[in-house]
């Protein structure tokens, strides 16, 4: 019995993700979003670059957080062509990075009239990490020799003027992991090169420090911060749409985390050979090595 | 007798590290006019001696008696550790390099930099085929073992395969033709490498990872039914700030309290002001904490590793 429910339970809860996330997507429902303050900075802090600096969109996520920097690689993107900000995409943790982000900014591009070379330039994925990017800071047209399409450089039109880490107005880390630390420890550390960071939801609490210490100017929280720049820079994209999607998905972990807790509960009045329901911890405990190979705790003991 | 053994200890790695630091120093000088950019021909003969070149070196170094070999590798490690100390800590501009002056960065190991950080990113290329070769060998075994899921391995090394050659295909030529036989039996088709490998990268590669990530949330929702039990107080303030940060963080949340001002005392208590007052405030003074501690523990950890001082598997086996 215990075993049914254990098994029944899992699926159950799966199902309803699943539809609660699906449904979102198919029935479109307007989402209201407030801007938050460290949003806000960030995209007042891109107003503010000169045009004689670039901005450095450091592009170090791969396919598997797609879902929430995508929509963060897109709205800065849309921000930097709407107001002519020439950007260098650019990549050194995951390979698959700037890849990535120029389909997004060729798909983007048109709508604005911008071309590749004029408006901004690819320096693709580099190795070294920490290292690389002090040797950068001296001399970026040193480290980065030619572009993704290895057009040298010197023949970009977008790189005019970019030689030293001075002539970078704004470095926005879009990263799932923890790449931001390696720009505030050699670059900020050194050069005060103003730095933004957008990263994923689980990754945001451990931007805050950086935050609050004014290391970065502003911080975009996972597809939440996303949708907030979208609202800023004025248009309704990816983000925008998946909202009441995120928001049911949320409401649905807080009730199950409720409606487990009352189960507990109840199964706790009842007396300790009761307990079901998911009692014990999830990963660990007899009841989840039972479960994996259809043998209950009792049987187990007896044999 | 410990402070004289200590002296000489220190005095080794100090001594052995500035002279493999000056040599250093002077190889980049000696050797920067040939170490020039070269193309066409040169450059895949450049390629192959230096393929032989390397090769001949790891083999001597191989030859080497085990304690001479343990040594090369302290040194080596303690001479990388010192360059960096010397070039991140020395000041980048200062009147004590005054034969330097005429120069941006006067420290005498900024140049020096960019070859090193060159010498890095060759020595990341071997770990890639270290990473390819250790993992052909885990999965060639499993084929020729038969063992449970083989097809498995089968599976990674067409996957391998497919995206290292057109990888290289769609880098160095574009162009090359792939006729693609239709099993089906209408007809045969062509296109070129960069279609395949866009064809696998956006795809497969890009859904194959997101789908891999996106599973997660299945898992989380599993384990918060689960697993997140008002046991004691501390686990029912942890509820707490969850709901509100999990709230905080949609639009759905943002509604419920859309009713209160947006400016003044009483927006305090809006849902995206508590969430993010509990990330900003609250969570963030635990993480400083964690954080801080961290990365005392990294410089001790680093400290022990470049001064050869660790004791463990890798540190004390026979090499």
């Amino acid at each position: 019995m215990e075993r049914d429910w254990q098994f029944w339970s899992r699926r159950i809860i799966w199902l309803l993700l699943a539809t609660a996330t699906a449904l979102f997507i198919v029935v479109r429902v307007k989402a209201v979003m407030y801007v938050s303050k460290p949003a806000r900075s960030l995209y007042q802090a891109m107003e503010k670059v000169p045009p004689d600096k670039i901005i450095v969109l450091s592009c170090n996520w791969e396919a598997g957080t797609r879902g929430e920097n995508g929509p963060q690689t897109e709205a800065l993107v849309r921000h930097c062509f709407k107001r002519g900000k020439r950007f260098a995409i650019f990549g050194w943790n995951f390979p698959p990075g700037p890849l990535l982000a120029e389909q997004i900014a060729r798909r983007v591009a048109p709508e604005y009239g911008r071309c590749y070379g004029r408006d901004w330039v690819n320096w693709g994925f580099k190795t070294g990490q920490a290292n690389m990017i002090r040797a950068w800071a001296k001399n970026i047209p040193g480290v980065i020799k030619e572009d993704m399409f290895h057009t040298p450089l010197a023949r970009i039109p977008a790189m005019r003027g970019v030689k030293t880490i001075h002539d970078v107005g704004l470095i926005v880390d879009i990263a799932p992991a923890d790449t931001l630390s390696t720009y505030v420890r050699f670059i900020y550390g050194i050069y005060r090169t103003p730095l933004g960071h957008a990263c994923t939801g689980v990754m945001a609490p451990e931007s805050f420090p950086y935050l609050d210490a004014g290391q970065i100017v502003g911080l975009l929280k996972g597809l939440a911060g996303a949708a907030e720049y979208e609202k800023l820079v004025g248009y309704e994209g990816d983000a925008l749409k998946r909202m009441p999607a995120q928001s049911s998905a949320h409401m649905l972990m807080i009730a199950l985390i409720i409606l487990g807790n009352v189960l507990y509960f109840r199964a706790r009045r009842r007396g300790p050979s009761t307990h079901s329901a998911g009692s014990g911890q999830a990963g660990s405990g007899p009841s989840r090595a039972a479960s994996r190979d259809g043998e209950t705790p009792r049987r187990r003991l007896s044999a | 007798m410990r402070a004289r053994r200590w002296a000489i200890i220190i005095g080794i790695h100090v001594g052995g590290g500035l002279a493999a630091a000056a040599l250093l120093w002077w190889l980049t000088h000696l050797l920067s006019p040939v170490f020039r950019p070269v193309h066409g021909g040169a450059l895949y003969g450049a390629i192959a001696g230096s393929v032989v070149l390397w090769a001949g070196l790891m083999f001597a170094l191989h030859r080497l008696p085990a304690a001479v070999k343990k040594r090369v590798v302290i040194i080596a490690t303690f001479t990388a550790g010192l360059f960096y100390i010397l070039e991140f800590y020395l000041p980048a501009r200062s009147v004590l390099f005054f034969w330097r002056a005429k120069y941006h960065y006067t420290n005498p190991f900024s140049p020096m930099i960019f070859t090193v950080g060159d010498a890095y990113s060759v020595i990341s290329g071997f770990t890639f085929f270290l990473a390819a070769f250790s993992l052909s060998l885990v999965h060639g075994k499993n084929i020729a073992a038969r063992r449970q899921g083989y097809y498995n391995s089968i599976a990674f090394f067409i996957a391998f395969i497919a995206m290292a050659v057109f990888g290289l295909l769609q880098a160095y030529a574009p162009a090359a033709k792939v006729v693609v036989r239709d099993f089906l039996g209408m007809r045969n088709f062509t296109v070129t490498a960069r279609q395949v490998h866009e064809y696998l990268f956006n795809d497969m590669y890009v859904p194959l990872n997101a789908t891999l990530f996106s599973v997660l949330a299945f898992y989380m929702a599993t384990a918060a039914f689960r697993a997140f039990r008002i046991r004691s107080a501390e686990a029912a303030f942890m509820m707490i700030a969850a709901f509100i940060c999990m709230l905080g963080q949609v639009p759905l949340g943002m509604w419920l309290t859309h009713w209160l001002p947006l400016s003044g005392p009483l927006s305090n208590l809006r849902m995206e002001a508590m969430a993010n007052w509990t990330l900003g405030i609250v969570s963030m003074a635990g993480l400083r904490a964690v954080g801080f501690g961290i990365l005392v523990g990294s410089v001790a950890m680093s400290l022990r590793i470049w001064l050869n001082l660790e004791r463990g598997a890798f540190f004390e086996q026979e090499l």
